[in-house]
């Protein structure tokens, strides 16, 4: 099985855009659930996105402001709202690359979106951490 | 083999029958989560949530096939709509959020 994986990212995708898969793509047509489940894991990326824009809205429209720091809201919420709208595109990109790896019946390459959105939100959560304690230390 | 031909077949029949109806709900919620959002940005800026809730209420017949032939063909169109209309929400957000402290919000 680990003989399937590339061993450096990206390389399975070098050798499939080389043909002309970008214009008309080679391969035959996938049974119609991988094309269906295919949509579905894309569908689920937007409703990812959908949320953070959501989470995003709701900090900087309907928080109450963090006392001593005016621009906290803004700097929690602004990265929610990019990273929806960025996983947003990225997550078509995915959905492009499977629906080509599965016309090809290549093996598909591991997506990089969940370690992106897992680092992302990370960053916001420790980001809204120092915004508390930052307002706690100028009250 | 011959015998277990039929019965293999109307799995997989029936598989698609299910996956198909699994991806109308997964579209289900997205154009849910879609409006929901619409709405939430129509309380603060009427002129921006009002088309995205009739886009989103517009993706509903898009988001279901009649045929399985019908649901690949169509696939690509429809995810890149999705990505669109999303992408364009999180502009009008960022644009909501950086012009003026939302004037309609709850807390200036």
């Amino acid at each position: 099985m680990c003989a399937a994986r590339p061993s450096w990212p990206g390389q399975e995708r070098a050798v499939i855009v080389s043909g002309n898969a970008r214009q008309e793509p080679d391969g035959h047509e996938p049974d119609v659930r991988f094309t269906l489940a295919n949509e579905r894991t894309f569908l689920a990326w937007s409703r990812t996105c959908l949320a953070l824009i959501a989470a995003g809205l709701a900090i900087t429209q309907l928080l109450p402001p963090f006392p001593g720091v005016s621009w906290g809201r803004s700097v929690i919420g602004t990265p929610l709202i990019v990273l929806g709208g960025t996983v947003s595109v990225l997550s078509y990109l995915e959905w492009q690359r499977y629906q080509r790896e599965l016309r090809l019946g290549a093996p598909l390459t591991r997506s990089r979106l969940p370690v992106i959105i897992a680092g992302a939100i990370a960053a916001v959560a420790a980001l809204a951490g120092a915004v508390e304690l930052y307002s706690l230390a100028a009250r | 083999v011959t015998s277990q031909e039929p019965a293999r077949q109307g799995g997989t029949a029936a598989e698609a029958t299910l996956a198909g109806e699994r991806t109308l709900l997964a579209w289900t919620r997205t154009i849910v989560a879609f409006c929901a959002i619409g709405v939430a940005v129509a309380k603060l800026r009427p002129l921006a949530g009002i088309p995205i809730v009739i886009f989103g209420a517009a993706l509903w017949p898009v988001a279901r096939p009649r045929t399985s032939s019908e649901a690949v063909a169509g696939s690509r169109a429809r995810v890149r709509a999705v990505a669109a209309a999303i992408t364009t929400v999180a502009v009008l957000s960022l644009l909501i959020v950086l012009a003026g402290r939302g004037s309609a919000g709850f807390h200036r």
